[in-house]
């Protein structure tokens, strides 16, 4: 007794720290699956003592790697009995029978060149004793999960316009001939690097915008949209001029994971935070832009995301039926910052984008790439147009803007 | 490994202090000095080599001056050492990175030699009290700068207590929740107004980013320095403190009292007094004043930004201390109003290294931005809606304030209790892995 009054802080410290070791033990025993406070207290605590035991926690839904073709059977696309778009293979396994050898096509949006040879990525993220002073966490300022190594990164060795059919050899870019080729989410295909990561897989596939006849528009346009995203949403409202007509549903760290886990997201326009399943059901818009993924990059694996995100879409379809809705591409990584922390490099961002443009069917839902507005040849994001290699600075945004109005769908 | 990480809190600190406190008295000085190497070479694998190499060159040279008490014997090693920091520091060779803590072991082996020289020795002394008042890990990557005479009773005579533990364990924790509660988060906001860039940028943000960059930078740099003073109390070391509630000062004079106390001191003793200080003539003093400001500014950082940082200083200080010096402290709210506008704009000059965007930003500060603004008011307002509450505490710990509530209240269980929890949400910041950067790493 006298003890303790004599060290108050460390006899409290040590007790407290003895039982929220036990609770979270205990908690992590019987709920595997819950990430928590007490599991990181116990993870850090006995690491690594307890990795035989307990199951791993630090990624939701840990699922088997492999080269895992989902998107086999229900493709995008405009899958009218065209002659042109026969033999055409949708899965991007790299062969070409209509013609467009070797052609590239104009808006490829590439992923990181260095190839290593190697499976896994090189070097050790040095990010705790990098010498750059002012702090970039990498992605939001928000949360993200996991930290550690680099990972793999793919090689473009050779993009072949594996897209619509545009036999004239036009490519995917023009907007053509509304028969053909309207409707289409083609993708563009490359050599696959192995990797060794739970959170991605690289399977040599990035998707295009889809190919429509889209109009362009002016402001108006917005008055009866909604934009539902992250923190590059929360840039479209702070610089896109729209933030007066338009609905914006973002803020840093929006994922569609919490969204699966029933999280809230900020109603921009009143600063408060909001159901967004109900906000839909309750309002009626005529265009929904969804810009989402890049805080999903280190939660579960790209297989679970295509789930979450179809629900997710689903929902969205099923409250707003007149609604188009415009799936847009998370943009990628510049250079410097691909790869600092394992999970967030443009491979996986380029498996998270294919993975939401399969959901675009050319009628209803578009799948809109800006990435090649802002990325150098080997689809980094350019250097000199963000600050934090995530980010667009204020005065790129009417590109983007620009890009948007230019890929109007109007009915 | 930063004291803000899980990896030194949860991993070599219980260690260490395991080995530390189950040792007898008289090898602790071996353990700390050991426990420190590996500190280092954890995350300076190869230059740890170069530490120990100026260990013991500087130790060498220092017995060969206690031996012949020629000054020469003396001044090569302060050469030496100068040279070495300066070639891995300034002259940024390709493939060569600046090692940890340079800046800092670096001026702690000039103060030690420097203060030899005063002192009359007849044998010098010891080689591991030396080597570990230079390495001790407390303060080895990022200050404060220790002197010799500050840490050598508790060297030569084992000064570990359970007491000390204890009240430095609180400090400890003190210090991270500062770093990771209050620095961390507020920088996000400095990086939010960095991310929107200068070109549109409004003068309400520009400002906003300044401010947010000034509470960052004071509470990461006090934040670290009170987790080293507190983890030197664990092991039975006084080591100085660093900060006076500098923002609460009435001119740069004062200011420069009160932050980086232990940069100032060894300025002020090895650079200013010996080259004459002010006992000089006028002129003299302003020349010896420019040659301090240019260093501090240089060593803070290998760009023309910091010298012109430094060359800021030197101009204020010279005209407080011969045109309006004494004004300001007969006016004192003239004089907080005088720090508190021209603060943000010195942190602004430190934090952006390139030039030319550092140019812009000033710009904007001043309202002479481009035309077209995109970061505007209704941003700004965003802004303070969520970051508001978070200004206003750090308002309130930047005043003296706090320090007197601590003063009366800090044996108590309730304080502890409050402290534990702080500590706590801290580890949980970290674990999730929001933004944790350390602004005074690359010294």
């Amino acid at each position: 007794m006298r003890r303790i009054k004599q060290y108050p802080f460390l006899t409290a410290f040590f007790a407290i720290m003895i039982l929220g070791f036990l609770i979270g033990v205990i908690k992590a025993a019987l709920y595997p699956q819950d990430v928590s406070l007490g599991r990181y207290f116990a993870w850090h605590l006995t690491q690594p003592f307890w990795t035989e035991l307990l199951p791993d926690y630090s990624v939701e839904g840990r699922s088997s790697l492999g080269y895992v073709d989902t998107y086999s059977s229900d493709l995008t696309g405009d899958l009218r009995e065209d002659e042109e778009k026969d033999g055409n293979d949708m899965e991007g396994a790299g062969t070409d029978p209509t013609g467009i050898d070797g052609a590239v096509v104009s808006n490829v949006s590439g992923t990181s060149a260095a190839a290593d040879g190697d499976a896994s990525g090189a070097g050790e993220s040095s990010a705790e004793t990098a010498g750059e002073g002012t702090g970039v966490s990498g992605e939001d300022n928000g949360r993200d999960a996991g930290e550690g190594n680099t990972g793999a990164t793919g090689d473009l060795a050779d993009a072949e316009a594996v897209a619509a059919g545009s036999a004239d050899g036009s490519g995917p870019a023009s907007v053509g001939d509304n028969a053909t080729h309207s409707g289409v989410t083609g993708f563009v295909t490359y050599e696959p690097v192995e990797t060794d990561s739970y959170y991605y897989t690289d399977r040599g596939r990035i998707a295009l915008t889809t190919d429509y006849a889209y109009d362009t528009v002016d402001d108006s346009y917005f008055a009866d949209a909604a934009f539902i995203g992250d923190s590059r949403t929360l840039g479209l409202h702070d610089y896109s001029g729209w933030k007066e007509s338009a609905a914006f549903y973002c803020e840093n760290g929006f994922s569609i994971y919490r969204w699966t886990k029933g999280g809230k997201v900020t109603f921009q326009n009143t600063g408060r935070d909001v159901d967004l399943t109900g906000e839909l059901q309750r309002k009626k818009y005529g265009k929904i832009y969804i810009m989402a993924g890049m805080n999903d990059l280190g939660y579960g694996n790209t297989e679970l995301f295509g789930e979450w995100f179809g629900s997710f879409l689903e929902m969205v379809k099923e409250s707003q039926p007149d609604a188009v809705i415009y799936l847009m591409a998370n943009l990628h990584i510049s250079r410097k910052q691909d790869g600092v922390k394992e999970e967030m490099n443009n491979v996986n961002v380029n498996d998270k984008n294919a993975t939401i443009a399969t959901f675009a069917d050319g009628q209803r839902v578009f799948y809109l790439d800006a990435n090649p507005l802002f990325c150098d040849e080997a689809g980094y994001l350019k250097d000199d147009i963000t600050f934090d290699g995530f980010h667009l600075y204020a005065a790129n945004y009417p590109v983007w803007t620009d890009f948007i109005k230019s890929h109007a769908v109007e009915r | 490994m930063l004291f803000s990480g899980l990896v030194f809190i949860f991993r070599f600190l219980p260690i260490f202090l395991f080995f530390y406190i189950v040792t007898p008295g008289k090898y602790r000085n071996f353990i700390l000095f050991v426990g420190s190497l590996i500190f280092y070479a954890v995350g300076e694998p190869v230059y740890v080599f170069l530490l120990l190499g100026e260990l013991i060159l500087n130790y060498v040279c220092y017995c060969g001056f206690i031996r012949n008490k020629r000054h020469f014997r003396l001044i090569l090693p302060i050469v030496l050492d100068v040279a070495a920091l300066v070639v891995f520091k300034y002259m940024l060779i390709p493939g060569l990175s600046m090692p940890l803590g340079i800046s800092f072991y670096t001026f702690q082996l000039i103060a030690f030699l420097m203060d030899e020289r005063k002192k009359a020795r007849k044998n010098p002394v010891r080689f591991l009290n030396f080597a570990t008042y230079i390495v001790m890990f407390p303060q080895l990557v990022a200050g404060p700068i220790v002197q010799f005479k500050e840490v050598h009773h508790e060297l030569a005579n084992n000064a570990f207590s359970w007491e000390k533990l204890e009240k430095g364990a609180r400090t400890f924790a003190i210090g991270l929740s500062f770093k990771v509660l209050l620095a961390n988060q507020v920088g996000t906001l400095w990086n939010s107004v960095q991310t929107a860039g200068t070109v549109g940028l409004g003068f309400s943000n520009a400002w906003l980013g300044a401010v947010a960059y000034t509470f960052q930078i004071y509470f990461d740099f006090l934040g670290y320095s009170l987790m080293a003073i507190g983890l030197g109390r664990m092991l039975g070391f006084e080591l100085p403190e660093n900060f006076r509630e500098p923002y609460s000062a009435t001119s740069f004079s004062e200011f420069w009292r009160r932050w980086h106390v232990t940069l100032g001191r060894w300025f002020r003793e090895y650079v200013y007094i010996p080259l004459g200080g002010s006992r000089k003539g006028t002129l003299r003093t302003i020349l010896n004043l420019l040659v301090v400001w240019a260093l501090t500014g240089i060593w803070h950082g290998a760009g023309w930004n910091f010298l012109l940082w430094g060359l800021g200083f030197f101009l204020l200080l010279v005209l407080e201390k011969f045109l309006y010096g004494r004004f300001l402290e007969k006016y004192k709210i003239l004089g907080h109003l005088y720090v508190i506008l021209l603060l943000p704009v010195s942190w602004v000059i430190f934090g952006i290294t390139d030039l030319s965007v550092l140019w812009d930003y000033l710009r904007c500060m001043i309202g002479m931005g481009d035309d077209r603004v995109f970061a505007g008011f209704s941003v700004f307002l965003r802004y303070m809606r969520s970051y508001a509450p978070l200004l206003m505490i750090c308002l309130l710990f930047a005043t003296p304030y706090p320090r007197r509530f601590w003063e009366k209240y800090k044996d108590k269980l309730w304080m502890s209790l409050l402290v534990i929890f702080f500590f706590c949400f801290s580890c949980y910041e970290i674990a999730i892995g929001s933004s944790n950067p350390f602004l005074y790493f690359r010294f």
